[in-house]
């Protein structure tokens, strides 16, 4: 389990992490969405031991990321939104590095690539953005460790790629990994994310799980526009608007106009679901 | 667990920097050719290449700067963001990644290298005899069994050297990868150049106070070679104290 406690973090004066706290539970896929620089991938590289909390704590199954302990790395993976490009194959690649995760299947990473159809013999420094991409995304699930933070794993991917990467993440993870994918494509990684959580400038807007979002909001596709609509757009098929469940109907989530809702409703929306 | 992480580090950097290595650890090859070219457009027929004044010299220059650089080659990847989360991010321990990175930089890779540099050497005497007189290679015996002056020069040179020269420079190599973001290798030039000008305007001041007292402590006279070497010595302890701490510690 993941412990946030009280977290603060700053780069030099500008805060971008204040008084965060929140408990991601085992056995989830987590989003966490927020606007460019709230701080998404702060919080990913404070929770994978890259940064150090200025103020607060984290708690990983009882280690402390900063320490960087091989037990707690060899239990986690951490997916930059920028990927190095190294001078070997990527089956060369997986050979060599893959030995320190204990877990790491080469078999489940040649599947995995012929699931993105990426030739694993291709030398990575020759690959394009999307392939490289795939490569480690490939490496990332083939490690099967229980903690997994990717940053902006779509971005760069091509639309049938983004397809192949939400099967990859339902069909190729193990029920008990607890996996955080930070985007701000939200439709990307629609249907796999449970819960949500959504950053803002030094808060936590919303960290609820989408049955707890469809319970308290209701996400209305009709054309019929509704004056009490926390957010309305136009979309291609019709209207999509949120508003309150008060009637408590089932709806689908549309996690855009779910973000949006939240931006123009925070301390609505904060007061809706705070716990 | 080192050996294993050691191995894959070794290879690993031997995969990216076997030509660099290669091509510094043929200097003696380069500038007999060098040489050659320069003497035959000159229309010199008679000459050859010296020991300690020629050979001995550019090979010393030349190790000074692979030993300085190729540390931060191989190691500046630890502050930049994509590789180094990769090294940092690796399931291994803090104290075996420095134990590695200390024995490819300051043992291994100088160890291949000056073993390329004087067989290469002795392999241009051997195959043109008349233009290599004197390798580094007899140099190095006849110091080692020789009646040479342990305080002079060419003692110095061609003993220690080999010995500490790669320990000392590497260090600081090594200190530069990871203490700088940008321009490591100027930055680290730089810096090596200053500490070392200050270190001998510093030398020069103690021994200007002794002077004028009418007296020379042992370790600023005949012993001032050992004097030099233990103050590197400690030099070279405290940039590898602060690459262990910065391995620990640096945040991206």
């Amino acid at each position: 389990m993941i412990k946030i406690n009280n977290l603060g973090f700053n780069y030099g004066e500008k805060v971008v992490l204040n008084n965060i706290t929140m408990t991601l539970k085992d056995g989830r896929i987590y989003g966490l969405l927020g606007e460019n620089g709230v701080g998404k991938t702060t919080l990913l590289t404070l929770l994978c031991g890259l940064k150090n909390v200025k103020t607060g704590s984290i708690d990983i199954d009882g280690y402390n990321p900063y320490k960087r302990l091989p037990s707690f790395l060899a239990n986690q993976f951490y997916l930059s939104d920028e990927v190095a490009e190294v001078n070997m194959t990527a089956s060369d690649y997986a050979a060599s590095y893959g030995k320190f995760w204990h877990k790491f299947d080469i078999g489940k990473f040649h599947e995995l690539m012929s699931v993105f159809e990426n030739d694993p013999s291709w030398k990575m420094n020759r690959m394009s953005f999307g392939q490289l991409k795939k490569t480690y995304i490939s490496f990332a699930l083939s490690c099967n460790t229980k903690y997994l933070f990717m940053d902006e794993p779509t971005n760069g991917l091509d639309i049938p790629s983004k397809a192949q990467f939400r099967k990859a993440i339902t069909r190729y993870t193990s029920e008990d990994s607890t996996i955080l994918i930070s985007t701000h494509q939200v439709r990307d990684l629609e249907n796999i994310i449970d819960p949500i959580i959504i950053l803002d400038k030094q808060d936590v807007l919303l960290d609820a799980t989408v049955e707890e979002i469809s319970d308290k909001l209701f996400f209305d596709y009709s054309s019929e526009r509704k004056p009490e609509a926390l957010y309305s757009e136009m979309t291609p098929g019709g209207n999509i608007q949120v508003y309150l469940n008060s009637e408590k109907k089932e709806s689908k989530i549309n996690t855009e106009a779910l973000f949006n809702a939240v931006h123009a409703h925070k301390d609505l929306i904060k007061s809706l679901f705070r716990k | 667990m080192f050996m294993k992480y050691f191995i894959f580090e070794l290879k690993d950097i031997m995969a990216r920097s076997w030509l660099p290595v290669l091509l510094c650890g043929l200097t003696p090859v380069f500038l007999l050719v060098l040489t050659w070219i320069y003497m035959t457009s000159a229309h010199v027929m008679d000459w050859h290449i010296g020991g300690e004044m020629t050979m001995g010299a550019v090979c010393f220059a030349v190790s000074v700067f692979f030993f300085l650089f190729f540390p931060i080659y191989t190691y500046g990847k630890i502050t930049d963001r994509k590789l180094g989360s990769q090294y940092l991010m690796l399931p291994v321990s803090s104290s075996l990644k420095f134990a590695s990175a200390v024995m490819i930089s300051v043992v291994v890779i100088p160890l291949i290298f000056i073993l390329l540099v004087l067989g290469s050497d002795a392999l241009m005497a051997f195959l043109f005899p008349e233009r290599v007189t004197t390798t580094q290679v007899e140099l190095l015996c006849n110091s080692f069994w020789g009646s040479e002056d342990p305080n002079s020069m060419i003692f110095r040179l061609h003993i220690l050297s080999p010995i500490f020269l790669p320990f000392m420079v590497s260090s600081a190599g090594l200190c530069g990868a990871v203490l700088f973001k940008r321009r490591k290798a100027t930055k680290t030039f730089i810096t090596s150049v200053i500490s070392f000008i200050a270190v001998c305007l510093l030398y020069s001041l103690i021994s200007k106070e002794y002077k004028n007292c009418g007296y020379t402590p042992d370790f600023l006279g005949s012993g001032f070679v050992w004097t030099w070497l233990i103050f590197q010595t400690v030099a070279a302890l405290c940039c590898l104290a602060y690459v262990f701490y910065r391995i620990r510690k640096t945040e991206l």
